[in-house]
């Protein structure tokens, strides 16, 4: 079978360059071209990795370009790096990268690019500039709100170059924030969100045991199964009237003027 | 003193002066019609070591050489060929090979002594040499000798380690990437590529 360029396949880039095998349900995310990707899952199916491999994707075979990692906290893009800085370390390229750890930065002299974690505030993602090609926000359902908007305009300029943005997370978020509502248009067919269908769930993962998984399945209710283990969206079964309901019951109406009351 | 008739302009008639009836006669189109040139004019042509190799020619020279050398050029781009990084060097190599050919000829036709003196015919044998060893320095370098072969191995070890592999990771140009990645090693050759498919 002829050799697929790395450069221009996640998959192919993560075996050949990498070392890795990613999973078929991650295969299929790496290889989707939507501008927003939603890993949405329950618990250790590969999400995290799946979108560091993008990152380092792109910062390794686009030139003069940055990836920012961020996430609820200042602590979780530094972890998100570090697991970058792992998966290099490695690698075939072991040697191309320089750390600077204070920073939170991965930065390849060879391409002049880097990945960077970011704290998730507005003055640190908004308006980052022509080198952004991607952006990753971990455990989205508790980041700040105004994240999403904060990257997204960010990213359209190099959006013919392929520039994404990975966001991944467990279920988690009411149905206002970005998360869920992101999720929403995905599973809608929005031409511009990609999620998985179904969510990730942690059995994909055959690393875990299986006998454990069942365990912990029998050790949780299934309002907790279906979120952990499953990643699905629970807040109608955490609710006492479903979300669909509720807003059928809802509607814009005009009030009358109160007799007396000044027009 | 000249006894000949002189013109208004004090040249004397003959070697040129304005007033000799032939003075003119070469460049009357008229008077002393030519045919035209035929496809690949050789009229000029003394030995063809200086000639201009004509684009028709160099390419089959070119698949005659490529051909030829097959697989023991040591470089080889995605597709088997030479890199195009190379091509120059192949071309000036083609180039010099031809004219030497037609230097070679020139000697087998007329003999390298003079046919009325018996004198050895330095120039064009001197040209000659020049021309074998242009070619030997060209072979060498493309690693077309042994010695130039070693030499060429040490200096691609050499390249090897200096090329950056993210630098040829993020080479935007697609042909260049791939002979880069290929060189350090980064993906299969082209012979680990026919496989199953």
């Amino acid at each position: 079978m002829a050799t697929i360029d790395p450069t221009l396949d996640r998959v192919e880039f993560a075996e050949q360059i990498l070392g890795l095998s990613p999973f078929d349900h991650q295969r299929e995310a790496l290889r989707r071209p939507e501008p927003v990707i939603l890993l949405v899952g329950g618990r250790r199916p590969g999400k995290t990795l799946t979108a560091c491999i993008a990152g380092l994707h792109a910062v390794t075979t686009r030139r003069d370009s940055d990836w920012l990692v961020t996430g609820p906290n200042a602590d979780k893009p530094r972890w998100v790096i570090g697991e970058m800085l792992d998966l290099i370390r490695s690698s075939k390229i072991a040697d191309q990268v320089a750390y600077d750890e204070e920073a939170m930065r991965l930065h390849f002299p060879g391409s002049g690019s880097a990945a960077i974690g970011v704290p998730p505030t507005g003055g640190q993602l908004r308006g980052p500039g022509r080198r952004l090609i991607g952006a990753h926000i971990e455990e989205a359902g508790h980041c700040p709100p105004g994240i999403l908007r904060d990257l997204r305009y960010g990213l359209a300029d190099r959006r013919e170059e392929g520039a994404q943005l990975w966001i991944s997370g467990s279920p988690w978020g009411p149905p206002d924030h970005f998360f869920h509502a992101s999720w929403r248009l995905a599973r809608d067919g929005d031409p511009d969100f990609w999620t998985p269908d179904p969510p990730w769930r942690s059995e994909m993962n055959p690393r875990l045991p299986r006998g454990w998984l069942e365990r912990e399945r029998a050790r949780l209710n299934s309002i907790e199964a279906a979120s952990e283990l499953d990643g699905l969206w629970v807040e109608d079964g955490a609710q006492f009237f479903p979300r669909a309901l509720l807003e059928s019951c809802v509607c814009d109406l005009e009030m009358p003027p109160l007799l007396g009351a000044p027009a | 003193m000249s006894s000949g008739r002189r013109t208004k302009s004090g040249k004397p008639t003959g070697g040129g002066g304005a007033g000799h009836p032939k003075s003119l006669a070469n460049l009357n189109r008229g008077a002393t019609p030519r045919s035209p040139a035929p496809a690949g004019n050789q009229r000029h042509r003394r030995h063809g070591g200086y000639a201009r190799v004509v684009g028709d020619r160099l390419d089959a020279k070119v698949r005659e050489l490529v051909e030829a050398i097959g697989e023991d050029l040591p470089l080889r781009d995605a597709e088997g060929d030479p890199p195009a990084a190379d091509a120059a060097a192949v071309q000036l190599l083609v180039e010099c090979l031809v004219r030497l050919q037609d230097v070679r000829g020139w000697l087998t036709d007329f003999g390298w002594r003079d046919e009325e003196t018996g004198a050895p015919r330095q120039d064009v044998i001197e040209l000659e040499r020049r021309l074998r060893r242009e070619a030997w320095d060209y072979l060498n370098g493309l690693g077309l000798t042994p010695a130039g072969r070693a030499r060429l191995g040490l200096d691609l070890a050499r390249t090897a380690a200096a090329i950056d592999p993210v630098a040829a990771l993020s080479e935007p140009d697609p042909e260049l990437r791939r002979a880069l990645l290929q060189r350090i090693g980064l993906i299969p050759g082209r012979e680990d590529d026919d496989g199953d498919d």
